[in-house]
């Protein structure tokens, strides 16, 4: 008896000491540790954070990014390393972890409003360089600011407390095009002799041609729709609702997924009728991303939603098997609401931007002085020249100036370099195309630059329903209380809707199911998000 | 002088400990790995009590009481995700509780000792395995154009049929795959047991005429129910410990209205929301904790009664 109550004595003294070491080891870390200054003749290690939406990581013998690194280490010293993640991981619970572990990398990058809220936190607890002053004291920030505007600078990486935790995003001067909704079997298109589609009719015959006259690689008739996975499929919602994100239009706010109704309907119609003709994969919301590769590469289907990774890698193996051939999907131009451009402005180029667009310096291992470091080494980075550098290339090489046409035009040298990758040919429908190398794609997410091929000038002065990728106040500022505790209700629900929608039995089933979806909405508090959103846009003062 | 009761019993346990000193290094990892990953968490309890903020930490985030589990508790989607998550546990419970006792039982009538050796190793492979390894193996097997669809249409049994599409196959698969997973590792603690029971309780009940059957009912299951017991109470309290990997990767957004159990719906609103989620995901691990706690008490007050002893 004795001997047992000794043994659970110690016992309980050793648990109680576990614990009370483990308590005080609940601290915020080694964060906020001020970090001592490297020396000039040092070199500082920038370990940048960014996405990729590729496989194809940067190239580290690609020259432009050599000049790029070389060029941060003359100005400043400061060894620039890039760390990518996957566009599919979740980056804004990444950051979290970082900074719940204490264990930030020295750049982190600010990928939307989530991760604000974040920067935010992390910002005003005293994890994050405050940019507001060093900014204006730099030789070309101030330009590229006033050139881009207040608004442009609010709608940024702007704080509740006033201060600028990370670099401005780019303007939007220039327009991105998002690669389209639709990705389509470019040889089957051409073996059903039949054009881009640009609405949804001629996508519908599209698709049945498909299904009347393409065989897989075992000769067996083809379902000709399919999707990766649940996230991709948004990419074609986009075709019909212009923008699946936040939108302001005038006074009006509102999520595009949620809130456009007749696009949401007849996109949901569309491909209801799809899923009842056995047009469409069963399969495309509950197979792996693996599977839907190894059908693509089968040619088990020839119609798909834009898939960065799943799209080159089924075009990667088509292109090992028939090098320039025209077996690949490629990006098919989005036919949604949006009025025709005028030619001027969708020619634009004009590059206003930083490439280091929303990077935000942590304190981890970096002081003040090696932060006024990174700021000058950035600093050339900003200028016009190294911008239209890391856009275009090298001049000569990459690009020259045409004074007959008083434009920037690619030499016949990039143009072989590119058209040999298998990238280049997923854009090579009515797309931009990105600079640089057969890694381009890449860089065209560090660049988050555009440019537009010139031998597709003509091409896209046609695009009818042009999508925009126009920033919106809504889409940049942080989410409020109300829309952190509601929005992944909406969210469920609205998936939920839209398989209940897409696999219902008809037509009036699937209408049925979507007239419901604005009640089910504002059940689950909808409009008190858009309240809230609404107001925190006034309180930054973009609205 | 003389040496107290006291002083000599602690002289002897200390006596025993350095005697016993290699048994006690072998379990030390054990030991530090247990408070390390199962004690020394347990102040996160707190958060449920928070809006915690990971900036903040435990002991600075800001006191709610019990605002997580009322918030928790009338989400839309809780009855359900609670639901789901006593159904796949009730079932694989009903299932996979006996499978692995009929299994040892079989294992136990081979005679030939290779043959049995080598259907044991067979059955134990799946069980080291990951399930998302699994989880891809099944897909495969089961998608439209996979080996199974295949038999199904080649037998003359109709369009091959979408199974991680349609949600009411979901449990099924879910019951099985866990059967197949986890049958053949669970086989071997009864099968230890087995080799204990008196071979002369074989032999009596051969005088006593008894056949095969009768044997196992009257002589093997007797023996193996104290193990039986436990491992009934152990399962019991963990009925709602439905497995995360499992469900995690074979969910998908066709099946997620069964699919969704309370461990994957407190990781997308932990893990994949915004940061004050992860209060309620630490309510709904708590709420969780004390059920199991109630079962497993439950389940060992039935052992104590039934005459199998208590667990604790």
């Amino acid at each position: 008896m004795k001997k047992d109550l000794w043994m659970k004595r110690a016992l309980t003294f050793l648990l109680a000491s576990a614990l009370a070491v483990g308590s005080t080891s609940c601290t915020s870390g080694d964060t906020n540790k001020p970090a001592s200054d490297t020396p000039e003749s040092e070199p500082i290690v920038l370990n940048m954070h960014r996405s990729t939406t590729t496989d194809n990581y940067i190239d580290e013998n690609n020259p432009t990014y050599q000049k790029l690194h070389q060029q941060a280490l003359e100005e400043a010293n400061v060894d620039l390393q890039i760390t990518y993640f996957d566009w599919g991981d979740n980056y804004t619970q990444k950051l979290t972890m970082y900074a719940a572990s204490g264990d930030l990398p020295s750049g982190v990058w600010v990928l939307g409003a989530s991760d604000m809220e974040i920067i935010n936190k992390m910002g005003t607890h005293g994890f994050l360089y405050d940019w507001t002053d060093v900014v204006n004291d730099t030789a070309n920030y101030p330009t590229l600011m006033e050139n881009a505007g207040e608004e442009f600078i609010k709608m940024s990486v702007c704080q509740e407390d006033g201060k600028l935790y990370g670099f401005p995003a780019e303007t939007h001067k220039a327009y991105p095009h998002a690669p389209g909704g639709i990705s389509l079997r470019k040889d089957w298109l051409e073996q059903v002799n039949m054009e881009y589609p640009t609405n949804e009719d001629e996508l519908y015959a599209v698709i049945k041609a498909f299904a009347e006259q393409c065989t897989d690689v075992n000769g067996n008739p083809v379902t000709p729709v399919s999707f990766p996975q649940w996230d991709n499929f948004i990419f074609w919602l986009n075709s019909w609702l212009g923008t699946s994100m936040w939108y302001q239009d005038g006074d009006t706010v509102g999520y595009g997924k949620y809130a456009k109704q007749d696009q949401l309907e007849a996109a949901l119609v569309f491909l209801n009728k799809l899923w009842n003709e056995g047009l469409m994969d069963q399969e495309s919301f509950t197979h792996t991303t693996e599977q839907f590769i190894t059908k693509g590469a089968n040619s088990m289907f020839g119609v798909s939603t834009f898939s960065y990774a799943a799209t080159y890698s089924i075009n990667d193996s088509f292109y090992a098997e028939e090098p320039g051939s025209d077996k690949y999907f490629v990006s098919c131009p989005t036919f949604s609401c949006y009025d025709e451009l005028p030619a001027e402005e969708v020619n634009s180029v004009e590059i206003v931007s930083s490439p280091f667009n929303r990077i935000a310096i942590t304190k981890q291992g970096i002081s003040e002085n090696d932060f006024k470091r990174i700021v000058k080494a950035i600093d050339w980075i900003g200028t016009y020249d190294a911008s239209l550098m890391l856009l275009m290339g090298f001049e000569d090489e990459d690009w020259y100036y045409d004074e007959a046409t008083d434009r920037k035009l690619r030499t016949d040298e990039w143009t072989q370099k590119v058209t040999e990758s298998s990238t280049y040919q997923y854009n090579a429908g009515l797309c931009y195309w990105s600079s640089l190398n057969s890694n381009a794609q890449a860089m065209y997410d560090l660049l988050n630059c555009i440019c537009v091929r010139p031998s597709d000038v003509e091409s896209v002065q046609n695009i009818q329903g042009h999508q925009i990728a126009v920033t919106s106040a809504p889409n940049v500022v942080t989410a409020g209380p109300v829309e952190k505790s509601k929005m992944t209700l909406v969210e469920d629900a609205w998936k939920q809707m839209v398989i209940g929608a897409i696999s219902a039995p008809s037509e009036a089933e699937c209408r049925n199911v979507v007239s419901q979806w604005p009640q089910t909405m504002e059940d689950l508090g909808y409009n008190e998000i858009v309240e809230e959103k609404v107001d925190i846009c006034k309180d930054y003062g973009l609205m | 002088m003389k040496e107290k009761p006291a002083d000599r019993s602690l002289r002897q346990f200390w006596a025993r400990v350095v005697k016993n000193r290699w048994f006690y290094v072998c379990l030390f990892p054990g030991f530090i790995l247990m408070l390390l990953f199962n004690y020394l968490p347990l102040y996160g309890l707190l958060g449920a009590f928070q809006a915690y903020d990971p900036f903040e930490g435990f002991f600075a985030s800001p006191w709610v009481g019990l605002d997580n589990f009322t918030q928790l508790f009338s989400l839309p989607d809780f009855g359900n995700v609670f639901w789901n998550t006593i159904t796949i546990g009730f079932w694989t419970f009903v299932f996979g509780f006996p499978a692995p006792v009929i299994l040892a039982l079989l294992f136990n009538e081979i005679l030939e000792p290779r043959f049995k050796k080598i259907t044991q190793t067979i059955s134990y492979i799946p069980n080291f395995i990951s399930w998302v390894v699994a989880s891809g193996i099944f897909y495969k097997f089961l998608a439209t154009d996979g080996a199974v669809n295949d038999l199904l249409v080649a037998v003359g049994m109709g369009e091959p049929i979408n199974f991680f599409g349609e949600p009411s196959w979901f449990v099924p698969i879910v019951v099985i795959t866990s059967i197949w997973k986890g049958v053949g590792f669970s086989s071997i603690l009864y099968l230890a047991v087995l080799t204990n029971i008196d071979p002369g309780l074989y032999e009596a009940a051969d005088i006593d005429g008894a056949g095969k059957l009768k044997k196992i009912w009257c002589v093997t299951l007797p023996g193996m129910m104290p193990t039986i017991a436990l491992v009934l109470v152990m399962n019991l309290s963990s009925l709602l410990n439905v497995n995360f990997d499992q469900v995690y990767t074979m969910q998908n957004s066709m099946n997620i209205s069964v699919s969704d159990t309370m461990d994957t719906y407190m990781f997308r609103i932990a893990m994949q929301g915004q940061i004050s989620d992860y209060s309620r995901g630490m309510a709904m691990g708590l709420f969780r904790a004390i059920i199991c706690l109630f079962l497993f008490l439950t389940a060992n007050g039935l052992s104590k009664k039934m005459g199998n002893g208590s667990v604790v």
